[in-house]
């Protein structure tokens, strides 16, 4: 970058002086000269660059204009040639690059503060809630299993339909298809026959509840949606229904007709007193 | 101590920006660019011109004319250096060895005498002090800045700012005579 040479400043050397009695180095010489030489270098100025020159004052087209300033009135009458260019300001508006990086500065201090803030607010919560931080900690999974279940179709907690209490809602194809294949031990059993002798009834896949029971064959009721696709065998009762085991008394209990087993192979005793000779 | 303003401004309308603009350009571009070579930026014409970019947008708001929009120059080319020292703090030093800007080597005479005529090796002078004397003789010297401006600016009181300045007045004289004793 070309530079232009400014008119050097006159009162250099009285600067320089003061400077020098401020700090009692009058006398020095050599120093004198070598802040002479620092001086100096403010007596470039650089060209401006396009985009300053279109912020200078002017006219519509690059001049040059001879600009003398008041000090080079008054020290020499040699004026500084300076090249400016008019040009609409709002084109050529710079931005404030200092600015915008402190602004920027200043926006991730703030929103690191906010994150801050609301994590010492949800501590705080949780050390105040039920339970303290461990509580907080199975609320929080608690939550979000009932969050994933309710967003996960096919699982055991799928959303239904809400009814009324007492009533049965109406059953898939489904599961009335797979209702008769999964019950073992149940001969053939038949959708069109749901109610059948008194020996089947242990063999019912779905064993009567005091909610459903006036419903009817209508199909099987589940209390708990998803979970009843696959009925379960019901156990077999150990003691018939008729007699109560705590309320026998054995005086009054017969000897049974049942024959007892007798043992058929005779088996041979020990001599009581085996000095004895044998009879 | 006031500059004498520029004549241009004087003339002027004093609420147009672009003429006070041109003004402190024309006023105070080569202090702003020898201040900034006195304290070793890498490319003094270029942050030159990002300074008085800088400035324009704060123009309408400025106050105190031309002696206002010196002291706002200056603020902000001391704050330009201080990210160019940050700046070069954090990157490596990678620049690839050049033959001619080996500090190592004996400058020949033709390059002592005209490199001190044009104020080439004038930097040279500040290399060793402090940085605090470095500053306040930028400040103070080369940007022709009163006391009182320079501690605003530094960020420090007015009595420690002619403290430094007579401290660094007196380092530059040892390393004078010390440099004077062994050549």
């Amino acid at each position: 970058m070309s530079e232009n040479t400014a008119p050097r400043r006159g009162n250099d050397q009285q600067v320089i002086d003061s400077l020098l009695a401020d700090a009692g180095l009058e006398d020095n010489s050599g120093l004198r000269t070598e802040l002479l030489e620092l001086r100096s270098l403010a007596d470039t100025a650089p060209v401006p660059s396009d985009a300053v020159r279109a912020l200078m004052a002017g006219g519509g087209a690059a001049e040059t204009r001879q600009i003398p300033t008041a000090e080079g009135l008054s020290a020499s009458a040699a004026p500084t040639a300076v090249l400016t260019v008019a040009a609409p300001a709002d084109e050529m508006a710079p931005a404030d690059e200092l600015a915008a990086r402190r602004r920027k500065k200043r926006r991730a201090a703030i929103a690191g503060l906010a994150v801050a803030v609301s994590l010492a607010g949800g501590a705080t919560a949780a050390a105040a809630s039920e339970g303290g931080i461990p509580g907080a900690f199975e609320h929080l999974g608690a939550a979000i299993g009932s969050v994933v279940s309710q967003l996960t179709p096919g699982s055991g907690n799928a959303p239904q339909p809400t009814v009324p209490t007492g009533t049965t809602p109406e059953q898939g194809p489904v599961r009335q298809e797979s209702e008769p294949a999964v019950v073992p031990g149940q001969a053939s059993p038949s959708p069109a026959a749901p109610s059948g002798p008194a020996g089947t009834v242990h063999t019912d896949p779905h064993p009567a509840t005091p909610g459903n029971q006036s419903q009817g064959p209508k199909g099987p009721s589940h209390s708990e949606p998803g979970k009843g696709v696959l009925p379960t065998a019901p156990s077999l009762p150990v003691t018939p229904p008729e007699i109560d085991p705590s309320k026998l008394d054995p005086s009054k209990l017969e000897p049974s007709d049942l024959p007892v087993p007798v043992p058929t192979q005779l088996i041979p005793t020990l001599p009581s007193d085996p000095k004895a000779p044998a009879k | 101590m006031l500059e004498p303003l520029a004549e241009e401004y004087v003339q002027a309308d004093h609420d147009d920006p672009a003429l006070l603009f041109t003004a402190a350009y024309n006023a105070f571009s080569g202090p702003v660019l020898g201040y900034l070579k006195a304290r070793g930026v890498d490319d003094p014409e270029a942050v030159t011109q990002d300074v008085f970019l800088a400035l324009f947008p704060k123009l309408d708001t400025l106050h105190g004319g031309l002696q206002g929009a010196k002291t706002l120059l200056f603020t902000i080319a001391h704050a330009r250096l201080v990210d160019h020292y940050r700046k070069r703090e954090r990157t490596p030093d990678s620049t690839p060895y050049e033959p001619d800007f080996d500090a190592r080597r004996s400058p020949s005479a033709e390059e002592q005498a005209f490199g001190g005529a044009s104020g080439l090796g004038v930097t040279a002078l500040l290399e060793d002090l402090a940085e605090d004397y470095r500053e306040v003789l930028a400040l103070r010297v080369v940007a022709d800045l009163s006391v009182e401006e320079t501690a605003d600016i530094m960020g420090k009181s007015q009595g420690a700012v002619k403290q430094l300045q007579r401290r660094a007045l007196g380092a530059l004289k040892k390393r004078a005579l010390l440099r004077n004793g062994t050549s």
